[in-house]
């Protein structure tokens, strides 16, 4: 089921909340995970099992790691990986394996689904068996908690990644909380409208560019890639705040996802505002676990360069998705050891321009088809091709695409942002952008609420609905983008 | 105070979450539970219907995909939201495409995207095959090409939409010119650039009322140039206008949030229409329908009011004495308008539609109606699309066509017979007496009735031995005659239509009778429905619309019907495919059984049945000889109709089924119910059918008491 429909909005959602909050606090896991397992089996109503048994494997092997003896759990934590990234390997990653290494007959006669969320939820079962052994913590109590916890609906298919230690202690009884239910309808209603009007809007102009193989034009090859670098963005971003938006009416905090990425100023701080909880899983897990940055320049150059390709593979079977995660390895690379005090001189603005440049470059990589395409749009862009500087296509994109394009740069530079942290300093306990920080969901929000905020709260929510309503009756179906990864 | 002040923040807090649920729920409430069933107007189909969850389905996934169709149809207001959508986009957001519809064109003209069609290499090849066929029948042949809209306005498409229908044009042409016969190209006299706008609709890929009527004086001109003897039509016709806007299908395509409807002109005879379309007992239907255009629906299809819309074959007959010669007119719906026109001065014109024509290869039928003329019109996107049936064109004529005595004795067995080269079987037939009960027992029924002012309708059904006799011997086609005769006299005195002729008509006969069955198709089957509406009519019974759009299916194995076990096992002949047609977006009626109206219509595990022998005609409201009630939760109208029938008449009860509340099908040879007459009264009929085919008529297993008791 996508967040996008109908169904999830008109039927799903009212009666998931509803049966949530009729069952006391310390039995909700099972509503919980009775919702999420239709939700997912709406779209899978086979590969359930799959996520339901990956929660099963994951909490017994969790409870093994707190048992066994020093000298074991290594070893218990070693397989316990293996097993559930079996799925992941088989279903993601066997067939672009094959074909990499050359068995091109066999890798043309196999088909397998990709689960939905299958890289999601994999990580978030790592990170929970890895913080077991670090012994950070104890594990879930019961199955019951850990499966409602894995198989959560409002994260389940495209994110956030979280984590047990944040997400456990809420879960045990989570209570109804009239602020964080306000605050989370507002984001429930404003990520609809930005995904169904906005996103799903720009979507067919990005897709009209990409589709036609080689960029017609310099202007084009802009077009295309301006447009999908604010289509990605603002279809991922909102789904990210639906996700956190139903998390928050269910009474549990999700830490935010997006921080305004295409404000970064660099490479790094690029990916400190892009799909935080992916990205503080690298480094908390990976990065690390390596060495991290205390180390020897080439040993730090080793380290970025595998948790960046890997990062690249994780969001896609496909050599276009590693090179883009080596690109943004390499940066960052170069931006630790070179870069980095020359761009600190240059003027904010220049930074600015920088660091969405960085993003918009490296979307080409993520969009293409295949290196190839990628390659002819690089050219394109800067003129080194045989393309026109504009073209037919350049116009009518943007025609067809301005108004859509300066609304999606309102939002990315934040224009909304004033409202809705009054709006959260009025309903939401204190946040903090830490992945592992504990939350307090009943400490008192920093401001009381007042009734200006009240209506302005609720006729956001209103006329959001209103407009995102008339957009997904117009399109009945909208998969995300995210949706398979 | 202070918990007041608390409770006031909880609320103020609380109410936008509120506000969302409410409005999440109410959208909920509606879909789910205030969803009459309705057509769509603007979709033009009737809107999904909730299905029930199977396990296969859920396992599938089917049954979600269903659903989440069946609730984004039935959200509230779901136009309104359409609009609002169409507006936002085009206004707001400064979209000048939607839905793959250009906005921007001048005089507010729609353009959609131009197709990209592969072009068929094969046309040239297709169009000579026609042409000699043409020529065989001894007939001119012209070539018609009509230009579509973006073809005429090629210059307000968006630069960046690449537009390949000038190129394809000449291809096509091309193709035709290289048959050697005459062709005529549309183009030039529709797109000039002072005209065109009054030549097409803004909002519908179709040409107006002044674009079919270029069309249709250049090909008379052209029919004449040929030396065709058209009639002469000199009268005044009087361009009239519907109340109602028009708006097309591109209209359709981006709602009435940015597009304004058309107005839909017509040019009408000051004397009246002259040609009629012949239907099933008579040529009696106008070529031109005024309650397209007078229905106040804002999204009707008005542009079905010339000659009904697309068929496989239409007939036209013009009795006038201006009238003369005979035309075969092969079109797409472009020709709709022209074919309204050019039967004004044509004696008989055969109007096809290649993508809906299933009747005998058409160099046969060429052969049979003797045309002085075929023409041959199209646009280019029906004509390369996947739907277009080229094999209308190249299918070869049959030199031993199944009226052949000689080649019809193909082989004889103990149960009957293979009659045809293509597989017709006729079983045995069977020797049954006619007394007199037959003819009192009708007078009862007829009797019993009287006193309810209920229009009582007797339709005789033939069988397939009766339509086919000449390919019996002798005394079989007296034996059948004589049977025949003997029922029709004893219910002479009874208000009876014979279907014998209509369907033993040789141009279709095949398409009404299965090879290997003695039912009648569902083809055959509409014949009898259309006969059952119009005695329903002639007894001013009221009915509801019938579906604007259908849907063909076909089972994936062939049918072999009971007569297949004629042939000995070892014996290869030909099956038939099992084929019908279901409202788009399905049936609206369902079975009722224990008072419980929720069984559908087609049981699809007959047709789904793997085994070759599976009697797939069962699929059509089950077999035996079961009475059954079909209801229609959302006819427009509340009638109610009992019909005393055999298993010839299922298929057609269920297209009637789609037009009356409630229709009773009474099968005398199982019937268990109180007397005819109590229970037509019981349930309220607003008329009796009685239709049988004479097998089942003279059957031992049928009850004439039902008949002669109705009253008691």
């Amino acid at each position: 089921m996508v967040f996008t429909s109908t169904v999830f909005v008109f039927i799903f959602l009212p009666i998931a909340i509803a049966t949530f909050f009729m069952v006391p606090p310390r039995w909700r896991a099972w509503p919980l995970l009775a919702a999420s397992a239709v939700f997912y089996a709406w779209g899978e109503p086979v590969l359930v099992l799959l996520i339901l048994g990956t929660g099963v494997v994951t909490y017994y092997l969790g409870k093994l790691i707190v048992k066994a003896p020093p000298r074991m759990r290594r070893g218990i934590l070693a397989v316990g990986i293996t097993v559930i990234c079996i799925p992941l390997a088989v279903f993601k990653y066997a067939v672009f394996l094959a074909e990499s290494l050359g068995f091109h007959g066999w890798a043309s006669s196999v088909e397998f689904p990709l689960p939905i969320g299958v890289s999601f939820y994999t990580f978030m079962a790592i990170g929970y068996l890895v913080d077991i052994y670090r012994r950070r913590d104890d594990g879930a109590p019961r199955l019951l908690d850990f499966s409602g916890f894995l198989a959560m609906y409002p994260h389940l298919v495209a994110g956030p990644i979280v984590r047990w230690n944040h997400i456990g202690p809420q879960l045990a009884a989570p209570r109804f909380n009239s602020g964080m239910f306000g605050y989370g309808a507002v984001r429930v209603a404003t990520g609809l409208a930005k995904k169904a009007v906005v996103a799903d809007s720009i979507a067919p102009l990005a897709d009209d560019l990409w589709a036609s193989g080689e960029p017609a034009s310099v202007g084009a090859a802009w077009a295309a890639v301006l447009l999908y670098s604010a289509q990605i963005y603002l279809d991922f971003s909102a789904y990210s705040d639906i996700a956190i938006g139903i998390a928050a009416m269910l009474g549990v905090h999700f830490h935010e996802n997006f921080r305004f990425p295409y404000l970064a100023r660099s490479a790094r701080e690029f990916w400190q505002r892009w799909h935080i909880s992916l990205g503080s899983w690298f480094r908390d897990y990976v990065y690390i676990p390596l060495g991290g940055s205390r180390a020897r320049p080439i040993v730090v150059w080793r380290n970025l360069l595998i948790v960046w390709a890997l990062t690249g593979l994780w969001h896609g079977a496909a050599w276009t998705f590693v090179l883009w995660g080596l690109y943004f390895g390499l940066l960052i690379g170069l931006e630790r050891f070179f870069l980095g005090r020359f761009l600190d001189r240059l003027p904010r603005a220049l930074q600015h321009v920088y660091g969405v440049l960085v993003a918009v470059l490296g979307w080409v990589l993520f969009r293409a088809a295949d290196v190839g395409q990628a390659l002819s749009y690089y050219q394109t862009m800067f003129g080194f091709s045989q393309a026109p500087g504009w073209d037919f296509s350049a116009s009518l994109a943007v025609e067809r695409g301005w108004v859509l394009f300066a609304v999606s740069v309102a939002l990315a530079a934040g224009i909304a942002r004033p409202v809705m942290d009054r709006i959260r300093s009025q309903t939401m306990p204190p946040d903090t952008w830490d992945q592992n920080a504990e939350f307090d969901p009943d400490a008192r929000p920093p401001r009381a609420i007042t009734a200006r905020t009240s209506i302005l709260m609720t006729v956001i929510v209103v006329v959001c609905l209103f407009v995102a309503t008339a957009f997904l009756v117009a399109v009945s179906y909208s998969p995300f983008i995210y949706f398979r990864f | 105070m202070t918990e007041n002040a608390t409770r006031a923040q909880r609320l103020l807090r609380f109410l936008p979450g509120l506000v969302l649920l409410a409005f999440c729920t109410a959208g909920g409430t509606w879909a789910l539970w205030f969803h009459d069933r309705e057509f769509s107007a603007l979709d033009n189909r009737y809107l999904a219907e909730f299905e029930y969850p199977t396990p296969s389905a859920l396992a599938d996934k089917s049954w979600m995909d269903s659903f989440d169709l069946y609730v984004d149809e039935r959200v509230a207001g779901r136009v309104t939201w359409l609009e609002v959508h169409a507006l936002m986009m085009s206004q707001v957001l400064r979209d000048p495409i939607l839905n793959g519809v250009y906005l921007n064109a001048s005089q507010g003209h729609l353009l959609e995207k131009p197709l990209r069609q592969p072009y068929r290499e094969e046309l040239a090849d297709q169009a000579q095959v026609l042409t000699e066929a043409v020529e065989a029948a001894g007939a001119e042949m012209l070539w018609v090409y009509a230009p579509r809209r973006e073809e005429v306005f090629a210059d307000q498409l968006p630069e960046a939409w690449s537009n390949p229908y000038p190129a394809r044009r000449g291809d096509i042409v091309e193709a035709f010119v290289s048959t050697g016969a005459p062709v005529l190209d549309l183009t030039d006299a529709l797109a000039d650039p002072s005209t065109r706008d009054a030549n097409f609709f803004r909002t519908d890929h179709h040409w107006t009322v002044d674009g079919a009527l270029i069309a249709t004086e250049a090909i008379d001109s052209e029919l004449r140039g040929l030396g065709v003897d058209l009639g002469v039509d000199n009268r005044e016709y009087l361009r009239r206008s519907g109340d109602h806007g028009f708006l097309g299908s591109l209209g359709r395509e981006v709602t009435l949030g940015v597009a304004e409807p058309d107005s839909f002109e017509y040019f009408e005879p000051e004397d009246g229409w002259h040609a009629r379309i012949c239907g099933v007992s008579e040529c009696d239907a106008l070529p031109f329908t005024a309650g397209h255009v007078d229905d106040p629906g804002r999204f009707t299809n008005r542009y079905l009011a010339w000659i009904g819309g697309d068929r496989g074959l239409v007939r036209l007959y013009n009795e006038s004495p201006d009238a003369s010669g005979t035309v075969v007119l092969i079109k797409d719906s472009y020709g709709n308008p022209v074919a309204t026109y050019l039967g004004e001065r044509v004696r008989n014109l055969y109007v096809i539609d290649e993508r809906h024509y299933e009747g005998q290869a058409l160099a046969d039928l060429l052969l049979d109606i003797s045309p002085d003329a075929v023409v041959t019109m199209h646009n280019q996107v029906s004509l390369l699309s996947e739907a277009f049936a080229s094999e209308v064109w190249t299918q070869p004529g049959s030199a031993t066509p199944r009226q052949s005595q000689e080649s019809a004795e193909i082989a004889v067995y103990d149960g009957g017979r293979v009659a045809a080269e293509d597989g017709l079987i006729f079983a045995t037939i069977p020797n049954q007496e006619i007394d007199a009960s037959l003819e009192q027992s009708a007078q009862a029924l007829a009797d019993a009735l009287d006193p309810l002012n209920v229009p009582l309708a007797w339709l005789y059904l033939p069988r397939k031995t009766e339509v086919y006799q000449d390919l019996l011997t002798d005394s079989e086609a007296q034996q059948v005659e004589r049977r025949r005769l003997g029922v029709l006299g004893a219910l002479e005195a009874q208000d009876l239509v014979d279907l014998t002729a209509v369907l033993s008509e040789t141009a279709l006969r095949d398409q009404y009778y299965y090879r290997t069955d003695h039912h009648p198709t569902p083809a055959g089957s509409r014949v009898i429905y259309e006969a059952i509406v119009t005695q329903l009519h002639n007894n001013g019974v009221e009915l509801g619309a019938e579906p604007a759009d259908w849907v063909q299916k076909t089972a994936d194995d062939p049918f072999a019907g009971s007569e297949i076990s004629v042939v000995p096992e070892h014996i290869s002949t030909p099956l038939d495919d099992f084929q019908w047609w279901e409202p788009v977006g399905g049936w609206s009626a369902r079975q009722c059984v224990d008072e419980v109206c929720d069984k559908p219509l087609v049981a699809r595990s007959w047709i789904d049945d793997p085994t070759w022998d599976a009697n797939k005609y069962r699929a059509f409201l089950g077999g035996g000889f079961d009475s059954i009630h079909l209801h229609n939760e959302n006819a427009a109208v509340d009638t109610s109709i009992v019909m005393l029938k055999d298993s010839f008449s299922h298929y057609a009860a269920m297209l009637l089924s789609e037009r009356v509340r409630d229709l009773y099908l009474v099968d005398e040879r199982g019937w268990q119910g109180p007397p005819l007459a109590t229970f037509v009264a019981d349930v309220d009929a607003a008329a009796v059918i009685v239709a049988h085919n004479p097998v089942s008529l003279l059957s031992a297993d049928f009850d004439l008491d039902v008949w002669a008791h109705a009253g008691q």
